[in-house]
């Protein structure tokens, strides 16, 4: 193998792929980067059985050739070169030190045969669409938080995508919320719409794709015909990923549809506001108190959060909210309501409740694209 | 072969002893019974814990109506004549004893058909006498059905435990006779629900599949020869552990074990890997030459006695080692993206972590890729032990947080310098290091909060309540008493087949592992009848689940924050079970450890 690439292209590429390159792995190849010639490109391939990332770039070849090599060794190195030459990477006929090489600067990588490591799986004959990039990218923000991280249900540690009409529902939800972002699709090009279909993709899967999306362009997506793999194609980038199987929850019921008492905030306020709180409410059970009531008179009306540590002591914090409805109270869990007001872009949402011991609602206002829904806490009030 | 009267010179060979002791005994003679027959069905209802009715229908070969009352006599049986039988016996039972002791201890209806007979024959027997007899249809196979267990006998029935206890030893009886026979569609119903039903599809996986849900699709298939001993089944990948060995079952030649050997000599296979108070799930059967296994010692015969008992015991250590190495790394290159779960390489690695976290690992049976601190790495000389100064840990209590001022001295404050091996807290205080075990020192900090909270306060319920899968004995606990539920705060709700609804809990045990945490308060439902002891050791078993594990790397907020906690407790110098929490070094043990003195 001879190859030469831009020393910046490289780096880039063997920053994206090493994410995918786990920590420890019982399969020692698999702390390898695989490197191929493909045409007049160099592909870069890292796995860790659960996803598996491909990155394509443009590359000088004058002769073809694979193999691995440990993924954090060469990216390092590559990383800490000079960006005005070009990187000169040679593989002697059946060798496995990988010379690499460039302007004054010269590292010989001892590598592993390309045949030990694990092969992508294709994914094909299943549904296809096309997702925009930055919708995608907001979406994710908004729904992985909400999923499941322990295992103890295996079905909702992954998000569920849903394609039907134009749209693609994402939903995660951990037992005691649910965060729902429904995602327009690009009109249907001349293919016709998509098919209907719903999957699980794990959360982290598309925790790594969201930081790989930019702010335009599009993504495509597959599944492949079992509806066990699913792969993304961002210009010269696929992750491959491993879907998780079993029935999503159906969660269309969960999101209550009448209200008792709408209170209009800020979010940057309501949050800020809960921060304080928490801060008071660290005492494992994380209680934070919701008070909304109505303004008087045509005066605006306020939320009022709070929280109380035995021993520790008490704080209360109040914010303008236009009310509808009656004075209400509730509690939640401070982390939830942090989780979710972090990730809401600047502007008002709106909260409704119906009672201390029902659910509560979180829309933002102006776009009617995400839901939140969020168990109470039962307290002694 | 009819049923006989054994001759004297064999019935004396036998060894003797009461058989009929509880409910459960009633079962597992009943059922063993049904197996003897032939049978590929077996349902076992019971009603209060089997003491007020325990009924076992089967389809098995049944019994002629001219034996029907022979069966009920004392050392009357279709399985044996002669001494010689007596070193070969494959059935389960052969004493021709059961049947007469239960007729004797309570009220038997019996009813059976064989095949070939056009109807079926019953009788009816109370304290050995004949009560009736006659004639009905039913469908071939017998249906025993006891009622009131010791009612003529108010001495023994006073020795019965409460119906969850009772309840819950039937079904692990039942359980156990499912797992050897999974050929065999048992149904077990208590009080009208329905606890374990097997579909008899011959495969062991289903059956576990039923008695411990999904964990059921991971275990790993063990087949092992050597000379004289085959060892088959089924045992769980290192990472799936249960708190208790309850999910342990070892038979040989069919036959349950009850001794514990042959559970630690599983264990033993997972070296270091099994982190502690944790136990793999297991069902091994073990094969040998009838002779080689004497199970003429005690009638409830669970306690089989082997010629060469280390043969067993080595046999059962290398049958699961060898299926968990062999499940071990490498997947076929083919099989990408199918294999478990890696951890990715953390963005923000924190910087002040002393020693890489030992993660459960998931291969013990390897190196691991990072160096760990030696579990017993403690500083030489007298720095290893609690000094002095540290005051004597505080006297183990039973009702730990209800007591009177703290035992031992507070705590001074502390600042956190960083976390050792992901399991101990490293802190400085005015007089030099303070090592705090990170699970015992949150325990402790929950347990005081899981004592003192009120009633109904800060309860999580679920927007989808969770189902979570019990063993039959466990829900069977539960549903006799909830008390232990109510006392942690979990509220829940029996369905079919052992399986609970979640529907809310305590904010600190959201997001645990609610079916194990219901699995340990089931067992002490059935375990503990002393009540205020029970509800102490169900606070204890809820903040052992909510607290941090061992193995788990905490920021320096949440190490500072379970400090903090652990600081205002009453009794933070020890763990509600009585370990230390802390172990302070003090400034001058370092300083003669650097020899700066
Ligand atoms: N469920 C059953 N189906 C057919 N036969 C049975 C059943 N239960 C008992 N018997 C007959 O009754 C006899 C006596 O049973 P038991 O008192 O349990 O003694 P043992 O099982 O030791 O022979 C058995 O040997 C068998 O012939
Ligand atoms: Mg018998
Ligand atoms: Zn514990």
């Amino acid at each position: 193998m001879k190859v030469a690439i831009p020393q910046d292209s490289l780096a880039r590429a063997l920053g994206i792929v090493s994410r995918a390159v786990p920590s420890r792995s019982p399969l020692p190849v698999v702390s390898n980067v695989l490197l191929t010639t493909d045409d007049h490109r160099l592909k870069l391939v890292a796995t860790n059985l659960e996803i598996a990332l491909t990155v394509w770039i443009g590359a000088q070849v004058s002769e073809e050739g694979t193999i691995t090599v440990p993924a954090r060794l060469f990216s390092e190195f590559v990383s800490q070169l000079k960006g005005d030459q070009p990187v000169q990477i040679t593989l002697p006929p059946r060798s496995r030190q990988l010379n690499v090489h460039c302007g004054r600067d010269e590292a010989n990588i001892g590598g592993m045969p390309a045949d030990d490591f694990p092969v992508v799986p294709e994914v094909t004959d299943g549904q296809r669409l096309v997702l925009p990039a930055r919708g995608l990218r907001r979406a994710i923000e908004e729904v992985v938080f909400a999923a499941a991280r322990d295992d103890s249900r295996p079905v909702l540690t992954g998000v569920h995508v849903q394609v039907a009409d134009g749209v693609a529902e994402l939903a995660g939800a951990d037992g005691f919320r649910l965060a729902v972002h429904r995602l327009r699709l690009p009109a249907p090009s001349a293919e016709g719409s998509p098919e209907p279909f719903s999957v699980n993709i794990p959360w982290s899967t598309l925790d790594h794709l969201g930081r790989l999306l930019s702010e335009s362009g599009d993504v495509q997506m597959a599944v492949n015909g079992e509806r066990t793999r699913a792969l993304f194609r961002l210009d010269d980038i696929e992750l491959v990923t491993q879907l998780i199987p079993g029935t999503f929850p159906n969660y269309q019921q969960l999101i209550p549809t009448t209200y008792a008492t709408r209170a209009r905030v800020s979010v940057e306020e309501f949050l800020h506001e809960t921060k304080i709180a928490a801060i008071f409410a660290r005492d494992g059970s994380g209680i934070v108190r919701l008070h909304v009531t109505p303004g008087e008179g045509g005066g605006p009306g306020s939320l009022q959060v709070s929280a109380r540590a035995d021993e520790v002591g008490d704080n209360r914090g109040e914010i303008d909210a236009a009310v509808d409805g009656e004075p209400s109270k509730i509690a939640f869990n401070s982390r939830y309501l942090i989780d979710v007001l972090s990730v809401l872009e600047p502007g008002e949402l709106a909260l409704e409740t119906s009672g201390p011991s029902n659910p509560g609602v979180l829309r933002p206002l102006g776009h009617d694209d995400y839901v939140h829904v969020v168990m109470p806490m039962f307290v002694q009030w | 072969m009819p049923i006989q009267r054994l001759p004297p010179e064999v019935s004396r060979q036998i060894a003797a002893g009461e058989v009929v002791e509880r409910p459960a005994s009633v079962a597992k003679e009943l059922v063993e019974n049904s197996l003897d027959a032939g049978a590929r069905r077996v349902t076992v209802e019971m009603q209060r814990g089997g003491a007020e009715r325990l009924r076992v229908v089967d389809d098995g070969c049944g019994i002629p109506e001219g034996e029907l009352e022979l069966a009920f006599a004392r050392h009357a049986t279709s399985k044996l004549s002669t001494i010689e039988d007596l070193a070969r016996v494959a059935t389960l039972g052969f004493r021709g004893e059961a049947l007469a002791a239960i007729a004797a201890a309570a009220e038997v209806r019996c009813s059976s058909r064989p095949a070939e007979q056009l109807a079926a024959a019953w009788i009816r027997i109370a304290g050995g006498e004949l009560l009736g007899r006659g004639r009905e249809g039913k469908p071939h196979g017998t249906d025993i059905g006891m009622t009131r267990l010791f009612h003529a006998q108010p001495a023994r029935r006073k020795f019965l435990r409460s119906a969850g206890a009772e309840a819950a030893a039937v079904a692990g009886v039942v359980t156990r006779l499912a797992l050897s026979r999974p050929d065999v569609r048992f149904t077990l119903t208590s009080d009208g629900r329905l606890l374990l039903r097997t579909d008899g599809s011959g495969e062991l996986r289903d059956v576990c599949r039923a008695l411990y849900g999904s964990a059921a699709d991971h275990l790993l298939p063990v087949e092992f020869e050597a000379p004289g001993v085959r060892v088959t089944g089924l045992v769980s990948p290192p990472g799936t552990w249960r708190g208790s060995r309850g999910a342990m079952t070892v038979f040989v030649n069919g036959r349950w074990v009850s001794s514990r050997a042959p559970l630690f000599a599983i264990e033993r296979a997972y070296q270091d890997g099994l982190p502690t108070g944790q136990h793999p799930l297991a069902v091994l059967d073990v094969r040998l030459a009838p002779e080689e296994v004497d199970v003429n010692v005690h009638p409830a015969k669970t306690d089989v006695r082997f010629r060469d008992e280390r043969v067993v015991l080595s046999a059962l250590t290398a049958a699961a080692h060898s299926a968990i190495s062999r499940s071990a790394p490498v997947p076929a290159a083919g099989a990408l993206l199918s294999g478990g779960a890696q951890t990715f390489e953390g963005d923000d690695a924190a910087p002040l972590r002393l020693v890489s976290p030992p993660w459960a690992p998931r291969l013990p049976l390897e190196e691991p890729a990072v160096p760990q601190l030696p579990a017993d790495a403690r500083s030489p000389g007298e720095a290893a032990a609690p000094p002095a100064s540290a005051g004597p840990p505080p006297a183990r209590s039973a009702n730990g947080a209800g007591d009177a001022p703290v035992a031992g001295p507070a705590l001074p404050p502390l600042r956190i310098v960083g976390q050792v091996g992901a399991t101990y807290i490293v802190a400085e205080g005015p007089e030099g290091m303070f090592l705090i075990d990170q699970h015992a020192a949150h325990e402790r900090v929950l347990y005081e909060r899981f004592c003192a909270r009120p009633e109904g306060e800060d309860l999580q319920p679920l927007l989808v309540p969770q189902v979570c899968q019990l063993s039959p004995g466990a829900s069977a606990a539960l549903v006799a008493d909830r008390r232990v539920l109510e006392t942690v705060g979990v509220q829940a709700d029996p369905l079919d087949g052992g399986a609970w609804l979640v529907r809310a809990v305590p904010a600190p045990l959201v997001k645990r592992d609610l079916s194990q945490l219901l699995s340990e308060l089931g067992a002490l439902a059935a375990e503990e009848p002393d009540l205020p002891r029970r509800r102490d050791r169900s606070l204890m078993t809820a903040a052992c689940h909510a607290s941090v594990r061992a193995g788990m790397s905490l920021s320096l907020d949440e190490m500072r924050e379970i400090v903090l906690a652990l600081e205002s407790c009453r009794q933070p110098r020890t763990c509600p079970h009585g370990r230390p929490t802390v172990v302070h070094v003090p400034a001058t043990a370092l300083e003669r450890e650097f020899r700066r003195r």
